[in-house]
């Protein structure tokens, strides 16, 4: 017990430095904008990946709409922010009715998928983020094919880290109390944990709610990032990006996938010197992470 | 007293009568072997008490309460426990995580309380912490605590399943083939768990084995089927005795 309090304050300590050396290499404009930019877009793929985690990794379901919830988010809040115009609270206010949208939608995905598993869950969750962009591509209202332009950019590093850090702090909270044993165990044999008490159905609803509710936040603060939003953006391609981050740190192993999506985040801007080969290298590394992956020391469950 | 009460309970499975007409009376603290040839349907019997299937007719009352339509969960905490007959523990967590789950429905703290780590969760997190490990050591298993389940022996994940099932503080404990797989000295050492169980838990158990041995030389009363239907039930003298019963295991 005593251990683990201190793991949570090392953990704590840990992150505010890293938050105050970037902010310190900012002020004084060892960081510019750009730079700037690429840790905002990294703590953004660390919400994501998180977020895709507790249900591929810890409900174990396979899910491929990840960029579905997180178009909700993107949508929705940067239409209150609109609605809202600048009032002070408008970007708080816009990113948790955004992500409370996207938790919605988990609740109806989850409903719908309640008996589905491994191939026809992936399926459907396809289907349903391919749903959401073909909806929001012909939604005049936020801009359709266009793009929905002119969001105010409220996200900055400051924000997308603070958030990220309650992400990854309410996740860990989530699978050290008993509703995270109870995903775990659905995922280790669903008989045996309805046969011990553990009510299936409502540990999957719980699972894919707070999974959404976090991707729609990831949502809202990319479109206050990026300042226009289009539906290209959330196709297949992102909920597979998403994935691969998620499978390459390993499933159900938060430290490994944070890592992930640091390093994934990173590589596409450090190739961008040889930009004609780009696409080629990202693939040829990626199987190289994954064949070194069982060598280095990313494994091992929640810490 | 009547713990469990099973009255003319049936199902088919399209065209075939898996069960047809079974009854049992449980009464607390008692233990009761189920016996049959395979494919008798004795495991039916398990999945039809515990939820897994719904039956076609017949009624289960649980301590006065009728249970049948609920589902495998809510059997649960009202108070069936079960094991299988294929081991069905959560092999890539540990073994104490597999006791708690096994407790699941006696945490009182909220999800909300969870989330927050407030006093009340910490609090219940310890005392169920050290419940589950006086349970593990009850069966000598406390040492393998923080092992994985699947890393534990045969023998071991079978009485894990059987510490995972108590751990819910059940009524009725069913159990679905213990000694399968076991050599004749496992075989004694289980015997003497589960007389020791139904002693000190309190708890009535109804068995299911093939190992006659164990099956006289723990069990008060004995179930038998055939082909889905009663052939005898009673007090174990009475039943090895029945000529329907020889017939059914040794031919005529």
């Amino acid at each position: 017990m005593k251990l683990r309090f201190n793991n949570n304050f090392k953990y704590i300590i840990f992150t505010t430095l890293i938050f105050l050396f970037i902010q310190l290499l900012s002020s004084f404009n060892f960081l510019n904008r750009y730079y700037q930019g690429i840790l905002t877009i990294m703590c953004i793929n660390i919400i994501l990946v998180v977020s895709l985690n507790i249900i591929a990794g810890f409900l174990g379901q396979l899910t491929l709409g990840h960029a579905g919830f997180m178009a909700i988010g993107a949508y929705f809040s940067a239409y209150i922010t609109k609605l809202l115009s600048n009032t002070y609270f408008s970007f708080p206010i816009a990113l948790f009715l955004g992500s409370l949208m996207a938790g919605i939608f988990g609740i109806a995905v989850a409903l719908i998928t309640l008996r589905l598993k491994g191939d026809y869950l992936a399926i459907i969750t396809l289907a349903f983020a391919e749903v959401v962009r073909n909806i929001l591509l012909n939604l005049d209202v936020v801009g359709g094919a266009s793009g929905y332009v002119g969001i105010v950019k409220h996200t900055n590093f400051a924000y997308a880290y603070l958030i990220m850090f309650v992400v990854i702090i309410l996740t860990i909270s989530v699978i050290k109390s008993k509703s995270g044993r109870a995903i775990l165990a659905i995922k280790e044999d669903e008989i045996a944990a309805s046969a011990s008490g553990v009510d299936v159905g409502n540990y999957k609803i719980l699972a894919f709610v707070f999974s959404a509710f976090f991707a729609g936040l990831a949502g809202g603060l990319y479109a206050h990032y990026m300042g226009i939003l289009e539906p290209k953006a959330f196709r297949l391609d992102k909920s597979v990006e998403i994935l691969v981050m998620c499978v390459l740190g390993g499933m159900g192993n938060l430290k490994g996938s944070i890592i992930a999506a640091i390093i994934l985040t990173l590589l596409p801007e450090l190739l961008q010197g040889i930009s004609s080969y780009r696409t080629l290298l990202y693939a040829v590394v990626l199987i190289v992470m994954m064949l070194a992956k069982n060598h280095l020391t990313l494994k091992g469950g929640v810490k | 007293m009547s713990i469990l009460s099973v009255k003319n309970l049936g199902i088919n499975f399209g065209g075939l009568r898996a069960l047809d007409k079974f009854h049992l009376e449980i009464n607390k603290g008692e233990l009761i072997g189920l016996i049959g040839p395979n494919g008798a349907g004795k495991t039916t019997v398990f999945n039809l008490l515990t939820g897994v299937y719904q039956a076609s007719e017949g009624e289960i009352i649980l301590d006065n309460q009728k249970i049948n339509g609920l589902s495998s969960d809510k059997i649960a905490r009202i108070g069936i426990s079960r094991t299988f007959q294929n081991i069905r523990l959560f092999q890539n967590l540990s073994v104490l995580d597999n006791v708690k789950i096994g407790m699941h429905s006696k945490y009182e703290y909220s999800f909300i309380e969870g989330i927050l780590k407030l006093k009340k969760y910490k609090l219940e997190e310890k005392i169920k912490e050290e419940e589950a490990l006086k349970l593990l050591k009850i069966f000598n298993l406390d040492v393998f605590a923080s092992y994985k389940a699947s890393s534990l022996s045969y023998g071991k994940q079978r009485e894990l399943e059987i510490v995972r099932a108590l751990a819910g503080k059940p009524k009725l404990l069913l159990l679905d083939e213990p000694a399968a797989g076991m050599n004749p000295n496992e075989t004694i050492e289980l015997m003497n768990t589960i007389k020791k169980i139904q002693e000190s838990f309190e708890v009535a158990i109804l068995l299911i084995e093939h190992d006659m041995k164990l099956v006289l030389g723990i069990c008060e009363k004995i179930t038998v089927l055939n082909y889905g239907r009663v052939l005898s039930c009673g007090k174990k003298d009475d039943v090895i005795n029945d000529k329907e019963v020889i017939k059914a295991y040794l031919g005529e």
